[in-house]
């Protein structure tokens, strides 16, 4: 049997990432572009023009700039910093040239420094060069020759052609081209130039001193020389030294003057970003909260994020005000519940006076279940630490590629991992299941919210379908052709083939409103007050929101069991075995209740499985006629706002569920039915 | 009854030399409720295929008197004398050679459109005054050969203005422009600021005489087809208009004039409203059948085969000379087929019902000559048709029972001598009764009520017609179950097939991946993957459910091929050397089609399920389009209100979907010998 189960549990793994492969790729079939869509989203106020920018910040927070599922060139530093150089001389797309610059500079930083020292001397040979050529083609504007000069300047310099009038002299097109000559030389410059202020970005004051008007050669002299004396600050066992000091330092600065004074934490910025891998490092393998605090508060300083793991004296001010809101709201909400529903019970409106003679309870009553300030605040801190540990977890994913040469193994695992499925099955296997486009919260706390309501719905209707189902079918089966037979079958087959959703639409018809009786309540899982009621109140009142959808959800099933019990019990009624019981003159009822139920229950088992995945998401469509905010009413929402990241982890855990349920009702079958082997 | 004895029972009934399928069939023909079912299905479908000719908002049949075909022949003339004349005199003035070719080709064919279209115009008009005009009208068409210009001009205004006797209003209004042309912008004379205006009314000062001229030609020649009473109304109306154009510059102010125009035009407008009996009974009546006129030929083809199949199976009902599997091949053939292609073939939407027939119709019950008649449909209204204050209308009988009760109510009360105006009105009389009227007597309530029975199903919140919405729905509904279990089927008899007969890593593969797809839940996946199309079309969701639902029928399959693979005449075949695709498709499917045929009709019942469910949830067909979901999707939210919108396509899906579960049931039980006690 223990064979079986592994066999069984290695075939489910496969099956597993099947699924999600499947999952993933219905989703990306989705025409439109998901980053366009979430910033439509987020652009309030209908401001919907996105530009480019906005776009590929979207792209790449979604890793919708990757492969989908296979990266031939899984970067890595080198090849990283290699491609923004690029990006940094593309012609063509000024917005990709401000962004390589503003990456070079801000995220990257010191740690590519080794990297772009070196291409500065080149840059400067080739500018040279390139002047020295622009120089002999001025003076043969002057020669003999001015004309071919002349064309070929136009050729290579098409844009900054003088326009002459036609017939002018060559000593006319000489001077026109001269004027241009500073154009031509600043754009010959223009890659060295760029890159000397991307080093001057990153390096700030500690640089080498230049005076402003500084030529190429005497910048590259400069840099060279102050990079021979200075590397030594920015290699390896510098950079351990400086993270070190920090990290044992073991408090952080909470004011900005603290922090301007602070010379570990100013020893740790001008290092900058070179710090991040061992700060990352120290930060996720911290075992005492101070140090991860301190690696935090270091890497939020070098990677110039707003991540810290530091709740400062102010932010904990911002939460107890918080507190004190959302204690006054509470109040007054309480206070509005008590006079709406003397309204409701006088069907008209109050005047001041008769409201002020309301019974209300006092602030401490209602209060009563409010928690306590510090434990609020403690809540608060701990959701805000949360977040941000996951953001910071969320950016190194991505940005480790910006400051670790990877070694060869792990370049082949990145070619699997830097696609956008890599990403999102990576996060699947720990159970991240990333963050709603819509609601900007996590999924997995939606989908948990929504479940708890869903199976409070689902619960009932399951298990009086079974209730209901099971004595039924063994009756009609017991007392098969008699008149409650045929009935109860009839009935049941016709129940079988009503539509759910029509039947929802019926009972609300029925049931709730003005034409026909007004007995339950048409939507929601509580009344609008139900803060207000008693706990005797508010069971009653969840009860009573429940009957009609629970009834919309139990007669399908019911009437499906049941009939899968008779037909089931037939069977086994028709066995030697209760043939042979009735001749040992055994009761009905032993026989009925010992030998045939426990038989027949057996092919029941089989529907069994089905619960799993129906106490989910087997409400879709009850739970958007009654407006319920479960899952399924969650799913469908999700689909119409195509909320990529709720779709799939609802899709994803419902296709688990399935499969756990076949594999338990498997193992069951096995369990009860000796007669099956494992195979 | 015991078992033993049933079967002895069972082969001592069995003919000699009777087939499985023949034994299949018998079984299933004993259940009476497949076989109903069956009927049932039957008769939906011929509702789908005949729903054009039960439901539409144009007349199966018409004949009336098409003036608009005069009028238009009319204007056709003046057109093109007009433009004869034009291409004359550019002509004449000479042109360059390339030009004056095409001008000649122009007049070419003024030249010999213009005798055809007198001749039409000839046809429509009285006996009387075609003589009077035959003459006219020859002296016209000889000038026309001869390229006589002032003869074509004075005879030609003179043949317009005795023609625009039936489409005077057209002439009078274009006389009557410019006097319209005073004063649209400011309310007085002073404020006249506007270039436009100011040039309208210099026009009319300057050319006023010019201009009473043509305004009681205009009205001369409209005046001759109303009686002597409507005559001097018209020239009490136009006197002081005529004189005041008549004296120019001293004359009545131009805003004066433009009230008088509109006035006079308001009522010319009035006069033309009501019929022109003198032309009604001149004119011939034109016949016409604009439903069958809107029919697709493929429409036409599938009404066709419906009927002969139909037939068919009547004849061999009557004469019983056909054996039972043949006539139940008859009577599903039609709903295969019907089903299958229905929808691949004839786009299921149908144009809107023109509210031009509805309008004729009117007319032509007002016409007393007993000329003419309209023939509507059962359902008089289009799939489309919002008539919006019938929204809300719940179903005719409903009206009427409420209507008859008040009136009962009122009669017993009146017996009783009691005030019958307290009575509590049903809220149908409240709606018949505009603001500020008297109170309805019960009587113009039923008259009223019967001008509403149309409406058997009463309308949606758009004023749509429910029953006609259902009707037409009933083709998108009826086929999507068809074809996708056609898909369906295919791909799971396929990969079941494949996967049962080659065994090995083959079955594997395809085993695994089958149960990845079980995994899945079935509607949250079809309606995520619905979602992602942008326009939703019948199509897709015939597509998805079948690329969904084929897993049931692939383990089915493969089921039974294991099980079969192993008995000894696969083994024979094999042994023979036959291929491995005849011992498929001629040993094996054919005897593991049984479990295959019960799934199918079970899944034509689950993908209707399902495409309602869809529509229901605003994922099926586009808007306009109906299918019962959708009908069911327009009562949400108001289910209260809309109870009729709610409780009937819901009924028609359940009747559906019972009778397609009671057939699979019955197959069920015929082919499975297990199950026959």
């Amino acid at each position: 049997m223990w064979k079986y189960l592994v066999k069984r549990l290695l075939l489910m793994a496969l099956t597993l990432f099947g699924i999600s492969v499947l999952c993933f790729l219905i989703v990306t079939m989705a025409p439109g572009d998901p980053a366009a869509m979430k910033a439509q989203a987020l652009a309030s106020g209908g401001q919907s023009n996105l530009d480019e920018q906005t776009l590929r910040k979207n792209q790449e927070l979604y890793y919708l700039d990757r492969p989908t599922f296979l990266n031939t060139r899984p970067p890595t530093r080198t090849t990283t910093v290699a491609v923004t150089l690029e990006e940094l001389d593309d012609e063509e797309n000024e917005y990709l040239r401000k962004d390589a610059l503003a990456r070079l500079r801000g995220t990257i930083g010191t740690a590519a420094l080794d990297l772009l020292i070196p291409e500065l001397a080149p840059r400067v040979e080739r500018a040279t060069a390139r002047k020295a050529q622009l120089d002999e083609q001025f003076e043969a504007l002057r020669g003999a020759d001015a004309a071919t000069a002349r064309t070929a300047l136009a050729l290579e310099w098409g844009r900054f052609e003088p326009q002459l009038p036609p017939g002018s002299e060559d000593a006319a097109w000489a001077d026109a081209w001269e004027r241009r000559k500073p154009n031509l030389v600043a754009v010959v410059e223009a890659p060295a130039r760029r890159l000397l202020e991307v080093l001057t970005g990153i390096v700030g004051a500690a640089g080498p001193k230049l005076a402003g008007d500084a030529s190429l050669d005497e910048a590259r002299e400069a840099w060279a020389s102050w990079w021979s004396e200075h590397a030594a600050d920015y290699g390896p066992e510098q950079v351990d030294a400086v993270v070190d000091a920090w990290l044992g330092k073991g408090a952080v600065p909470l004011t900005e003057e603290d922090a301007a004074a602070d010379a570990e934490l100013n020893a740790l910025k001008r290092v900058g970003q070179l710090a991040v891998p061992s700060l990352m490092d120290a930060m996720l393998g911290a075992e005492s909260e101070t140090t991860e605090r301190q690696a935090a508060f270091g890497l939020a300083a070098v990677a110039r994020k707003p991540w810290d793991l530091t709740i400062d004296p102010k932010e904990r001010q911002g939460f107890v005000n918080e507190w004190e809101t959302a204690r006054k709201a509470r109040l007054r909400s309480w206070r509005e519940a008590v006079v709406k529903r003397a309204e409701k019970r006088a069907d008209r409106k109050l005047s001041d006076a008769e409201k002020a003679a309301l019974d209300y309870p006092s602030d401490e009553e209602i209060l009563a279940s409010y928690p306590e300030q510090e434990a609020f605040v403690a809540e608060r801190v701990d959701e805000t630490l949360a977040r941000h540990r996951y953001r910071w977890e969320d950016w190194w994913y991505r940005a480790e590629e910006y400051y670790v040469d990877f070694s060869g193994g792990r370049q082949f695992t990145r070619a699997f991992a830097q696609t956008q499925f890599g990403r999102w099955f990576s996060r699947l296997l720990v159970f991240d299941l990333g963050e709603s486009y819509k609601q900007k919260r996590p999924v997995s706390e939606i989908i948990w919210d929504a479940f708890k309501k869903t199976l409070q719905l689902n619960v009932l209707a399951i298990l009086l379908a079974y209730l209901f189902a099971i004595p039924l079918g063994v009756y009609s089966s017991v007392k098969r052709g008699s008149l409650g037979d045929q009935v109860s079958t009839l009935s049941l087959f016709l129940l079988y083939s009503v539509p759910s959703f029509w039947a929802g639409a019926m009972l609300i018809l029925l049931f709730t409103g003005p034409p026909f009786w007004e007995v339950f309540p048409a939507h929601h899982l509580s009344s609008l007050d139900a803060e207000t009621y008693t706990g005797w109140g508010q069971f009653t009142d969840r009860l009573w929101h429940l009957v009609l959808p629970v009834a919309a959800l139990t007669y399908g099933q019911l009437a499906y069991i049941s009939r899968q019990m008779r037909t089931g019990m037939l069977e086994v009624l028709g066995q030697d075995y209760i043939r042979t019981a009735r001749a040992k003159g055994l009761s009905q009822a032993v026989i009925i209740g010992k030998h045939a139920l426990r038989n027949a229950l057996i092919p029941i088992l089989t529907l069994m499985g089905g619960i799993l995945p129906m106490l989910f998401a087997g409400s879709v469509i009850i739970e958007t006629i009654f407006t319920i905010d479960g899952l399924g009413k969650v799913f469908f929402d999700s689909i119409l706002s195509r909320d990529y990241p709720l779709i799939m982890a609802i899709l994803m855990i419902s296709a688990f569920l399935t499969l756990l349920g076949i594999l338990v009702s498997d193992i069951a079958y096995a369990v009860v039915d000796p007669r099956i082997e494992y195979r | 009854m015991s078992a033993a004895e049933t079967t002895e029972a069972e082969l001592s009934s069995i003919p000699e030399g009777e087939s499985a399928g023949q034994i299949a069939w018998r079984m299933f023909r004993a259940n009476s409720l497949a076989r109903v079912s069956l009927v049932v299905i039957h008769l939906l479908f011929g509702l789908a295929v005949f729903a054009p000719l039960i439901a539409n908002g144009r007349p199966l049949f018409l004949r009336a008197f098409d003036t608009s075909a005069y009028e238009g022949d009319v204007a056709a003339f003046v057109d093109w004398h007009a433009r004869l004349l034009d291409t004359q005199r550019a002509l004449n003035q000479g042109v360059g050679v390339t030009q004056a070719q095409r001008l000649e080709r122009d007049r070419a064919r003024f030249q010999q459109g213009l005798p055809r279209v007198l001749r039409r115009i000839g046809g429509h008009l009285p006996r009387v005054d075609r003589a009077d005009f035959g003459l006219l009208r020859e002296d016209y068409v000889a000038a026309v050969g001869r390229l006589e210009l002032e003869q074509i001009e004075a005879l030609g205004a003179e043949l317009t203005r005795e023609y625009c006797a039936r489409s005077a209003l057209a002439a009078y209004k274009q006389a009557a422009v410019p006097l319209l042309e005073v004063g649209p912008w400011s309310e007085s004379l002073d404020d006249a600021l506007h270039d436009e205006e100011l040039q309208a009314v210099a026009r009319v000062r300057s050319e006023g005489a010019q201009l009473a001229e043509r305004v009681a030609s205009g009205l001369a020649a409209f005046a001759r087809f109303r009686t002597a009473d409507e005559q001097t109304a018209l020239g009490d109306l136009a006197g002081p208009l005529l004189a005041g154009l008549r004296s120019g510059e001293s004359g009545a102010e131009p805003r004066q004039l433009r009230t008088w125009t509109r006035e006079l035009e308001q009522a010319l407008d009035a006069a033309v409203a009501q019929p022109v009996p003198a032309a009604a009974q001149v004119l011939p009546p034109v016949i016409a059948f604009p439903a069958l006129r809107h029919l697709s030929g493929v429409e036409v083809a599938f009404i066709v085969l419906y009927l002969l199949l139909s037939g068919m199976w009547l004849a061999s009902r009557v004469t019983r000379t056909w054996s039972g599997g043949k006539r139940a091949l008859v009577l599903l053939a039609p709903s295969v087929v019907l089903g299958g292609l229905f929808h691949l073939v004839c786009p299921p939407t149908f144009p809107p019902g023109d509210s031009f027939y509805k309008a004729l119709a009117v007319e032509v019950a007002r016409d007393d000559t007993g000329t003419s008649a309209v023939v509507f449909p059962l359902v008089p209204f289009g799939e489309n048709e919002n008539i919006y204050q019938d929204r809300h209308t719940p179903p005719a009988l409903w009206e009427g029972v409420q209507l008859r009760a008040w009136e009962a109510a009122r009669e017993r009360a009146s017996a009783r001598g009691e005030p019958v105006e307290d009575l509590p009105r049903p809220p149908c009389a409240r709606r018949f009764q505009e603001p500020g009227e008297a109170p309805l007597s019960p009587n113009d309530v039923r008259d009223r009520w019967s001008r509403l029975r149309s409406h058997w199903l009463g309308t949606d919140g758009n004023g749509r017609d429910v029953l006609t919405r259902l009707i037409m729905g009933s083709r998108v509904s009826l086929s999507v179950g068809f074809v996708s279990v056609a898909i369906y089927l295919f791909i799971g008899i396929v990969l079941g097939a494949i996967s049962g007969y080659f065994r090995g890593w083959v079955d594997i593969v395809i085993s695994r991946f089958t149960e990845i797809v079980i995994c899945f839940p079935r509607l949250p996946l079809i309606i995520a993957v619905m979602a992602l199309f942008d326009k939703p079309s019948i199509f897709y969701i015939m597509g998805i459910i079948g690329l969904t639902s084929w897993t049931e029928v692939m383990r089915l399959v493969r089921g039974e091929f294991l099980r079969l693979g192993g008995l000894d005449f696969v083994a024979a075949a094999r042994s023979q050397g036959l291929s491995s695709a005849r011992i498929l498709f001629r040993h094996l499917l054919p005897n593991a089609m049984g479990p295959v045929f019960v799934a199918g009709a079970f899944g034509v019942a689950g993908a209707i399920l399902v495409e309602s469910a869809l529509s229901f949830l605003g994922f099926g067909v586009p808007p306009p389009q109906a299918s019962w979901g959708s009908v069911l999707h327009d009562s949400r939210g108001q289910e209260q209100v809309l109870w009729w919108v709610t409780i009937f396509p819901g009924l028609l899906i359940f009747v559906t979907v019972t009778a397609y579960n009671l057939v699979g049931e019955g197959l069920r039980d015929a082919l499975d010998p297990r199950l026959r006690q």
